[in-house]
């Protein structure tokens, strides 16, 4: 009783500890940590971007109403609310608070406005500058004009904001943006990740709730967006895995009390499992800082390997053989499998990403502690067998029937032949699907909504961007000053819509210091004033304010004071999105809308290194194509590892006849999956794994069998294994959700394949085996 | 101090929106005197207005200096003897949002578009003061209404007030008379009253 009660306590203390592990992991689900590293400069840049670029926190809204004057109420009460949320970096709507965004840029106007390179301060200048203020007192008028007019009489201010508008603006009505559909439209930038699911899936609840209240019922609201994509995907994932798990789990159950007629034994059937689970969890603890959330879901998924191991155990077990001496009998088929798939899973590293690295280090730990407690616990848990598992309803007939298949190689046949059709009718279809999108392969219906109202803002175009670099910020501002005329004509031309060159925020301090000595001392400028107030009718007095902001442009402390506005306001939003440091570099990314002609564009560029066009999407094709040519060459390599391994633990005969099944299972499945017209992703690679994975645990346990008794319960092990696993993989299958579908069908038609393979070729080999 | 005027019967404000409503195209000379408090003195302008049906205007400024407004559909494109010619977007412009769309449901005889654009009162009788107050929340903080006074079937003034800056327009090719000082007094001094 004393061994029972020590392995009990044992189970208790991994599992306690791996739920204390579990409770202190920090969860993070940046895509970039499932990237591989960046072989080039290039590709560190995309990988820095992924995720948490300026692109990827922006939501696009549409809210439609009855009529455009309800939609228009609705977008400006909307959007200011979302203004005071500190969760929103920005909301636009098209409405311009003037009072707002003239407090914010009036005090860049002297260094930043394109307006000062022409403006004068001398009494011919401000005379006319006078006059043409005259003429607008007819169009215009109210304390926002007034305050503008006695501060910046040049309309410096003015010009600053036009030249920070982009180019194209939707359509306004009662001043707000609208849609060709009559939808009004905003643009809402999140201050968290495109792809933190949680602040995003917080951020859209707040837009949501505010919108309700609001709107009541008589008005909806369209919501886009990398950031509400990540968000509806994990809520859609966990509706949907949560229905499909809840069914296959009451299924599994069914079948496995029906298998062993035990609710003790379906109880020790979950230990395993549990204990993989905490291993894997600690592992991850002790090793990683934090744990991606993808590599959590996909670890679950390839330690379902381990749910077989107590099914061994219980199918095994017989009265007069005590659970100990079950499952030291089984140990070295146990031992050997788990060895293989630790060999298998560790080529998970050839990735060289952090996130197939955590995956490979929770499966291993995970399976090992599978194992070691399947040997060495839970038989002291179990309590002496009183019946034998295999008088079970109709088993022996089915198994004696399932025994008699006498494959030989004969399966090869058919496998060869399925590989070849599959072979020439994917004829011309691509292998590998290389677009890094597949890694979060959205419905098409979500990207088409998006691609609309993008459309309607004409907001960046994702796939190229501007990458100037020089040795500091200033030497990137002084580039991008002397490419500005370059690109105005490219607008021009239509090459390009719009174009967000830095030096349109921010000119370089060579242009700033230039512009502010353009400035007269205030007591010029004040005589200047009077005489040009005099001739043209205005007060001169009105115009203190602009003399006091002279005076102040010209103050000690007039640098840091523009510094701080620009740092502050929109421009230096828009500027930090926008620098890098790289390679002790400066690099500003520049976004392009509408391009229309990247050659042109490459042609304008001339060449020069310090700026060029970087085609994100050829870019983002090359580095999934690199991250699966690695993995493929690690797979190749564990298959060589497994191999030696085989041959080290069995006799070299024996060998030879576990690994083919296995092989022709993997290629029988790929066959299958080519007919069906699937580009391969790396979620079907991982599927593939577990599936070769499950295939050589049935060979080798089938191999290991070596007496009649022994291959009926070994077959009858491999039967609930097999079946469990097509029970619960055919299901997810059944999922709407793409990722979700890839895995569990090529996990499915995996298992069915190996499953049949091994019976097969595994029982031929061993019959003949035990003829030796 | 005036009283705040009852909302008008339909039939009275029916039959003067039917009277005001012309034919395109409609050209008329105004005077129009500004006072703003960046300016000394009042500001007087002269020039014609021309309507040439639905929201299409030219406004033409003679004295004391040129310049051609072009109000057509969604914009208004200005023009002036010096500089480039400057393209406004109505809906950046309140004041000229309120102005033009008002202008043009009356002398189009929309009374429908004049309806749901503005609140509408009317004052009086053989001389008359209308009201029209947007009921757009945007342009209503802006300009919080328009003012039309006239007698019969003959608009004479026009009246628009903004926090610091009044203006009124006056039908009319005669210099006006400024002699009373205040803005409110010119108003009374030029145009009927109910």
């Amino acid at each position: 009783m004393k061994a029972r009660d020590a392995a009990l306590a044992a189970i208790v203390a991994l599992l306690l500890l791996g739920a204390w592990a579990a409770s202190g992991l920090r969860l993070g689900s940046d895509l970039a940590r499932f990237m591989p590293d960046a072989r080039d400069a290039d590709q560190r840049l995309l990988r820095g971007e992924l995720g948490s670029g300026p692109a990827s926190r922006i939501l696009l809204l549409a809210i439609a109403a009855g009529d455009e004057a309800r939609a228009a109420g609705l977008s400006r009460e909307l959007a200011a609310r979302l203004r005071t949320d500190p969760a929103f970096a920005q909301v636009l709507n098209g409405e311009i608070d003037e009072s707002a965004m003239l407090a914010t840029l009036m005090p860049l106007r002297f260094s930043h406005s394109p307006g000062m390179d022409v403006a004068r301060f001398d009494v011919d200048g401000l005379y006319e500058v006078l006059l043409e203020r005259l003429a607008d007192l007819g169009g215009a008028g109210g304390e926002a004009f007034d305050t503008l007019l006695a501060h910046d009489p040049h309309f410096l201010t003015l010009a600053l904001a036009e030249s920070w508008q982009p180019l194209q603006e939707p359509t306004l009505r009662d001043g707000v943006w609208f849609t060709g559909n009559g939808e009004a439209l905003l643009l809402v930038q999140t201050e968290a990740a495109g792809f933190d699911p949680q602040a995003q899936a917080a951020a859209i609840a707040t837009i949501r709730s505010t919108f309700e209240t609001l709107a009541g019922n008589d008005a909806t609201l369209l919501l886009t967006g990398a950031g509400s994509f990540s968000a509806r995907m994990s809520e859609r994932v966990a509706a949907e895995a949560g229905l499909l798990g809840g069914i296959a789990l009451v299924s599994l159950v069914a079948m496995l009390l029906l298998a062993y007629r035990s609710a003790l034994f379906l109880l020790a059937s979950a230990v395993p499992m549990a204990c993989a689970a905490a291993a894997g969890v600690i592992a991850l603890r002790l090793g990683f800082d934090e744990a991606h959330g993808i590599t959590l879901a996909f670890a679950f998924t390839l330690i379902g390997v381990a749910q077989d191991y107590p099914v061994h155990l219980l199918s095994h077990l017989h009265p007069g053989v005590p659970p100990a001496v079950a499952a030291r009998r089984l140990w070295p088929a146990l031992r050997l499998g788990v060895a293989s798939t630790a060999v298998a899973y560790a080529s998970l590293f050839s990735g060289q990403a952090e996130g197939l690295a955590q995956l490979a280090v929770f499966t291993i730990a995970g399976l090992l502690a599978a194992a070691l407690v399947s040997r060495y616990l839970l038989p002291q848990v179990l309590p002496m067998p009183r019946r034998d598992v295999l008088h079970g309803p109709g088993f022996r007939r089915w198994a004696q029937r399932l025994d008699g298949i006498d494959g030989g190689l004969w399966p090869l046949l058919p496998v060869l032949l399925l590989a070849g059709v599959a072979l020439i009718a994917g004829g011309q279809r691509n292998w590998w699907n290389n677009d890094l999108s597949s890694l979060t392969p959205l419905p098409q219906e979500w990207l088409l909504e998006d691609m609309r109202l993008r459309a309607e803002l004409a907001s960046p175009d994702a796939r190229h961007l501007l990458l100037l670099s020089a040795a500091d910020r200033e030497g990137v501002l002084r580039l991008s000053e002397s490419l500005a005329p370059r690109f105005d004509t490219l607008v021009e031309e239509g090459v390009l819509a719009d174009h967000s060159l830095p030096s349109r925020y921010q000119p370089s301090r060579q242009v700033q210091s230039w512009r502010l000595s353009k400035l007269p001392t205030p007591e010029v400028l004040r005589a200047a004033l009077a005489d040009a107030s005099e001739a043209s009718g205005f007060d001169a007095a009105f115009f203190e304010p602009m003399v006091q902001d002279v005076a102040a442009a010209q103050a000690p402390d007039a640098a840091a004071r523009i510094a701080a506005a620009q740092a502050d306001g929109p421009a230096g939003m828009r500027l930090a999105a926008m620098f890098r440091e790289h390679q002790g570099r400066s690099v500003a990314l520049v976004q392009l809308s509408g391009l229309q002609d990247p050659q042109a564009l490459e042609a304008a560029l001339d060449g020069r290194p310090d700026a060029r066009i970087l085609d994100l999407k050829a870019v983002a094709e090359g580095m999934v194509a690199d991250y699966r040519s690695r993995v493929v060459s690690g797979l190749g390599i564990a298959a060589a590892a497994l191999l030696v391994l085989l041959c080290a633990c069995l006799r070299p005969r024996r060998a030879i006849r576990v690994l083919p099944p296995v092989l022709l299972g993997l290629v029988a499945t790929l066959a299958v999956l080519r007919l069906a017209g699937v580009e391969l992703t790396l979620f079907h690679l991982i599927a593939l794994m577990l599936a070769a994975g499950l295939g050589m645990d049935y060979a080798l346990f089938f191999n290991h069998a070596d007496s009649a008794g022994s291959r009926a319960r070994t077959l009858h092990a491999v039967l609930i294994s097999a079946a469990s696993t097509l029970l619960v993989f055919g299901l997810l299958g059944a999922s709407s959700i793409p990722v979700l579908r890839a895995i569990g069908s090529t996990v499915a038609i995996g298992v069915a394949a190996q499953f049949l393979l091994a019976l097969c070729m595994s029982g031929a080999a061993q019959r003949r085996t035990a003829d030796d | 101090m005036l009283s705040t005027p009852a909302p008008a019967p339909a039939a009275d404000l029916d039959a003067l929106l039917a009277a005001l409503r012309q034919p395109p195209p409609l050209s008329q000379p105004f005077q129009e005197v500004r006072f703003r408090r960046a300016l000394k003195a009042p500001l007087v302008t002269s020039g014609t207005l021309a309507w040439l049906g639905g929201l299409e205007f030219e406004r033409r400024i003679e004295t004391p200096y040129r310049e051609t407004g072009v109000v057509s559909g969604r914009t208004l494109v200005v023009r002036r003897d010096r500089g480039a010619e400057r393209i406004i977007p109505l809906a950046r412009a309140p004041e000229l949002q309120v102005l033009f769309g008002g202008l043009s449901a009356l002398f189009g005889g929309d009374v429908q578009a004049l309806r749901e654009a503005f609140e509408i009162e009317l004052e009086g009788g053989e001389t008359w003061r209308l009201l029209l107050r947007p009921r757009q929340p945007a342009l209503q903080a802006r300009v919080a209404q328009l003012e039309l006074r006239g007698s019969g079937g003959e608009a004479r003034c026009l009246v628009l007030q903004q926090e610091g800056a009044d203006t009124l327009t006056v039908f009319t090719d005669q210099p006006l008379d400024l002699a009373a000082g205040d803005f409110a007094a010119v108003v009374d001094g030029q145009c009927p009253q109910p």
